[in-house]
């Protein structure tokens, strides 16, 4: 790793943040719904990137596609060698990201998040800043993502262009959503869908479309949400022709 | 700004206007009944290739319009289904626009970009398009812009003026109430946000058939998620809808004037304009409504599940 590496890092944690803050003090002092505000503002940020990547930092040689030129190579994430082992410097940001969630989630401050979270009237009673709270989450969910787009741009593509999140973005929130409260969670489901990506990526070469991960996302969402709805239903047997049968079940009589 | 841009300036702005505008009435259709229906973006693109496919096959744009809307409300209706059992609508309403989103990436590869071969026809009104200036920037549209101009006016009349839109209004704002009174609550719940998904279908429709005349992948541009904000600007209401849709399509086309008149500013700007114009009005109107009354705006229920004897 670079030694400029960690100023680019930090900036783009604070770009991060700040994409989010509009959508977190909408949420927290309006009312405004945060899944709308942040996917109306994604398309905004599609052309927030085709501004930079075409108008600013064009790439005069290309040959279609959205991209800028190269970043210079001291500005590039490399890879850590640890003993014998070669390992993506992105690798051991995500394991040391889940570990740093993992142990925010044991303190004070991560137990008033999971009450705010859960039960919203408890945490105001009990005197918790619940308006604090969310937006210093929604600002530091901002900063991950900016982070990753750090990651992607310094250690992948080494340019900015429109294929920079290439869905990332989305594979994180159906990651969230599956994976729940836990951080373990996050990164095995992490690598479950690193293994649907690069699986999606071979089937692609042999003529399926590139669109197959999206379905593949959709479908495992509508079973995870399906299979929540049901897992509040209990199978009953009930012998109807028992005289038992006819008396409430509740007991109320 | 000489009156000819200013005329065919409000003549664009109506028909970008137009796709949003069904949506949206469709959206509030299943808001109004307590469905918070995230996944109508997912309904929009379904219906979109649904229709241009139709179309395509059938060279017919009666039948691919009819097609969209069938496939927008089958896909709403599953997402009906899925709610009504107890499943997190956020997670539920991603599914769809996940799955719409990959499964009409997959099916529509052949149609890309394919030249539309019946598109949405042309009508101009007797008497009112004669009209100097008026006539030809809003009475010389294709078919459905009149259409999606009349949806918020015919949901208003099926919401306010009838008592079967009385009782859609009370499901949203107090099932437990009107499940006593005898009103089937998840069912009237899945036929109307099956019916969003069907304005969802035929606002995709409009796309590829009208505006855009092809297919292209994600053509929707969170076109389904601006009509949810567009339900949020005109207070969960159906006439101020026109307005906030018409808003929507006026900013899309400040390009064109700014590139008329010359102006140099990037053309990326007015592109997000659309976006960004939407989402300030949600915020600045949210701030009033919070500054003038602390009534809420939305339907009571909204986003809750309803099972009998739960409560």
């Amino acid at each position: 790793m670079h030694r400029l590496a960690p100023k680019r890092a930090s900036g783009a944690v604070a770009a991060g943040a700040m994409w989010v803050a509009l959508p977190a003090f909408a949420r927290v002092y309006l009312g405004v719904n945060e899944i709308i505000s942040t996917l109306v503002l994604n398309f905004v940020a599609i052309y927030w990137v085709l501004y930079w990547a075409t108008e600013r930092w064009p790439e005069p040689f290309s040959p279609g596609g959205v991209k800028s030129k190269l970043i210079p190579s001291q500005g590039e994430l490399g890879e850590l060698a640890i003993g014998g082992l070669v390992v993506p410097a992105g690798f051991l940001l995500l394991i040391g990201g889940c570990v740093l969630v993992a142990i925010a989630a044991r303190t004070t401050t991560g137990y008033e998040v999971e009450i705010a979270g859960a039960t919203e009237r408890a945490a105001v009673y009990a005197g918790m800043s619940v308006r604090r709270l969310t937006i210093s989450v929604l600002l530091l969910g901002g900063a991950f993502g900016g982070l990753a787009g750090a990651i992607e741009m310094m250690g992948n593509t080494h340019r900015y262009s429109d294929q920079l999140s290439n869905q990332t973005g989305y594979t994180g929130v159906v990651i969230a959503v599956l994976a729940g409260p836990s951080a373990l969670a996050v990164l095995g489901m992490t690598l479950l869908f690193s293994v649907i990506s690069i699986g999606a990526g071979i089937l692609r070469v042999s003529g399926a479309s590139s669109e197959l991960v999206f379905a593949a996302y959709g479908l495992t969402l509508a079973f995870a949400a399906l299979g929540q709805a049901l897992s509040q239903f209990t199978i009953v047997r009930t012998r109807m022709r028992h005289a038992d049968a006819r008396r409430p079940a509740d007991g109320t009589t | 700004m000489s009156v000819d841009l200013l005329v065919s300036s409000i003549a664009t702005a109506l028909l970008a206007a137009a796709p949003v505008l069904i949506v949206a009435s469709g959206e509030l259709l299943s808001e109004t009944v307590g469905i918070y229906n995230i996944g109508v973006e997912g309904s929009m693109l379904a219906g979109a290739l649904g229709a241009f496919i139709a179309a395509q096959e059938t060279d017919s744009w009666g039948v691919g319009v009819l097609a969209g809307m069938a496939v927008g409300a089958v896909a709403s209706c599953l997402f009906g289904v899925v709610v009504n059992l107890g499943a997190d609508i956020v997670v539920a309403g991603l599914a769809l626009v996940f799955l719409a989103n990959g499964l009409t990436g997959m099916l529509g590869d052949d149609y890309v970009r394919q030249p539309a071969e019946s598109v949405i026809p042309t009508w101009n009104v007797p008497l009112l398009s004669d009209i100097p200036y008026v006539g030809e920037a809003a009475f010389q549209q294709p078919l459905f812009v009149y259409a999606a101009f009349l949806a918020p006016v015919l949901v208003w009349l099926i919401l306010t003026r009838t008592r079967h839109g009385l009782a859609l209004r009370s499901i949203g704002e107090d099932p437990a109430a009107v499940d006593a009174a005898g009103v089937a609550v998840n069912r009237w719940r899945l036929v109307y946000v099956s019916v969003g998904g069907a304005f969802a279908g035929m606002g995709g429709a409009f796309l590829s058939l009208g505006v855009v005349a092809t297919w292209l992948q994600g053509m929707t541009a969170g076109e389904g998620w601006i009509a949810i904000a567009i339900v949020m600007v005109a207070s969960w209401r159906s006439l101020p809808l026109i307005p906030a849709a018409f808003l929507y399509g006026a900013l899309g086309t400040l390009g064109n004037v700014a590139q008329a008149l010359g102006w140099s500013v990037p053309s990326e700007v007015f592109s997000a304009l659309p976006y960004l114009g939407t989402l300030a009005l949600v915020c600045v109107l949210a701030w009033y409504r919070i500054h003038t009354t602390g009534r809420l705006p939305w339907p009571g229920a909204l986003g809750q599940v309803f099972t009998r004897g739960a409560s």
